[in-house]
């Protein structure tokens, strides 16, 4: 079995070295390295011709705007069984390889999602990294056991070339396309795998305004695609339990921290004191885990950044559902030396 | 990323603590059904409608126990502040009216159901064997149970 990473670049000249050097030293060797420099005017370039011709470089010369694109232009030069699709931003685990190949022994596995987990720079990548261990150890593991991956994350996600070619066009007419083609693999009856033994490093919004962004885009993104591939909710009821499980819960629940301190200020500290206490709980596991002791303030911090994900949610859901004003916007975080 | 959920959050993680208490126990190998590398769509028209109305079915009942749980709570703290308006109490009033309005038929006793259905007797002669033979045995044993317990 030969495997591909394919790796977009647009203006990464803080990042992609680190990224390359990790692809370069997995245990279980890549028998490719395909980056594509789309359009970077910064040193990405200079920094890529550095490894001279460990790796293979597709270079466009005007950037084509978006990270589906650059993974669309370089589709074709990937000569792997498998490929693994990540970003010039992070760096891949050394087991990575060996982990996606072992998943793929299964044959009938079409797609396999690993985990992504936030490089440590300041308190909002510290929040990050409590929501990504949350969102991987828990929601992600229960969906993988109802058999409905809601989403193979960009970052972490390997699929069989063949079928991508075959069954999965890029469209672009969303703002996630990892989760856009999520919803078509579902739809088609494509079987998804999870292993929490690829891990993906990534870099995480730095400022409040980067990360409001990053969850404009994600949320927006998640609505856009619902609209999309509505249907593929109620091909079974293990979708349909999910699917309502996050969408409807995520909007009552949204409502309701909104609603509750209107109506009642004393019961709304005491449920976010709770929710202080309860996230504490996990904090301290998670910390313990990761050996992130930044991560144990952030119980108090997140009572305010739920705020603002529900507030972002529901911002982005009327914007794309009711209001049907799609935004197609790609936003390029700041990069930093971490 | 998930959107911000309480419940959610709590029937995921039931969810992988089961999973894993199964594991414990050797049962790690299980997978659900719909698991197919042919696609589901290829499986006819028939399939496609039962796996959708069991679909609705879900959202519906998804829909309306968070709905409820969430009126609920935010009835009780309107409640908490504003005494006399029991938002929460008039709420739950007007549900149960609604659910105890609904008039189920009674179930019928089983040698009617039997009647009606035009079920041959035959087929009761092993119930009859059972029931026949059993209630003296069950009666004598709760007889001897209540006396030893009043010793």
């Amino acid at each position: 079995m030969k495997i591909s990473v394919l790796i977009p670049c647009h203006n990464e000249e803080k990042s992609i070295h680190a990224c390359v050097e990790s692809c370069l030293s997995q245990t279980r060797p890549f028998d490719q390295i395909l980056v594509i420099n789309d359009g970077s005017t910064d040193r990405s370039g200079e920094i890529l011709a550095l490894f001279g011709d460990k790796i293979d470089v597709l270079t466009i010369e005007k950037a084509t705007g978006n990270k589906s694109r650059a993974q669309e232009k370089g589709l074709p030069l990937v000569t792997g069984d498998i490929f693994i699709a990540t970003d010039g931003d992070t760096r891949l685990n050394s087991g990575f390889a060996a982990a996606m190949e072992k998943a793929f022994q299964d044959e009938t596995v079409v797609a396999v999602s690993g985990i992504v987990k936030s490089l440590p720079y300041n308190w909002l990548t510290a929040v990050r990294a409590f929501e990504y261990i949350i969102a991987h150890y828990f929601h992600k593991l229960a969906q993988s056991y109802l058999d409905y991956i809601f989403v193979i994350s960009g970052a972490a996600g390997a699929f069989r070339t063949k079928v991508f070619r075959d069954y999965l066009p890029f469209e672009h007419d969303t703002l996630t396309e990892d989760l856009d083609i999520t919803y078509k693999l579902h739809k088609l009856g494509f079987k998804i795998a999870y292993t929490l033994d690829a891990i993906s490093y990534t870099q995480d919004p730095i400022s409040l305004p980067e990360y409001k962004n990053q969850m404009r885009r994600w949320y927006g993104g998640g609505w856009q695609s619902l609209k999309k591939h509505f249907r593929v909710i109620i091909s079974s009821p293990n979708r349909a339990l999910e699917m309502s499980l996050i969408y409807i819960e995520g909007i009552l629940f949204s409502l309701f921290l909104f609603v509750l301190p209107l109506v009642n200020l004393r019961l709304a500290i005491l449920f976010l004191l709770g929710n202080i206490a309860f996230n504490m709980i996990f904090a301290i596991a998670a910390s313990m885990k990761e050996k992130r002791y930044d991560i144990l303030y952030v119980p108090f911090i997140y009572p305010f950044m739920i705020y603002v994900n529900a507030f972002v949610f529901l911002e982005q859901g009327i914007r794309e559902v009711v209001l049907n004003r799609k935004n197609l916007v790609w936003f390029h975080p700041k990069r930093v030396n971490i | 990323m998930t959107p911000p959920t309480g419940l959610t959050f709590v029937i995921h993680a039931l969810i992988v603590i089961v999973r894993k208490i199964l594991a414990l126990f050797g049962f790690d190998n299980v997978s659900a059904a719909n698991t197919v590398s042919e696609g589901q769509n290829l499986r006819g028209k028939k399939h496609v409608r039962k796996q959708a109305f069991f679909s609705v079915i879900v959202i519906l009942l998804v829909g309306v126990y968070m709905g409820w749980i969430i009126v609920m709570f935010v009835g009780r703290a309107i409640d908490d502040k504003y005494a006399n308006w029991k938002v929460a109490d008039k709420t739950a009033h007007s549900i149960s009216a609604a659910i105890q309005a609904i008039k189920l038929p009674a179930p019928p006793a089983p040698i009617e159901a039997a009647k009606a259905t035009k079920v041959s007797e035959d087929l009761y002669i092993p119930y009859r064997f059972f029931s026949d033979r059993a209630s003296p045995y069950i009666s004598l044993y709760t007889q001897q149970f209540h006396l030893s317990s009043k010793h």
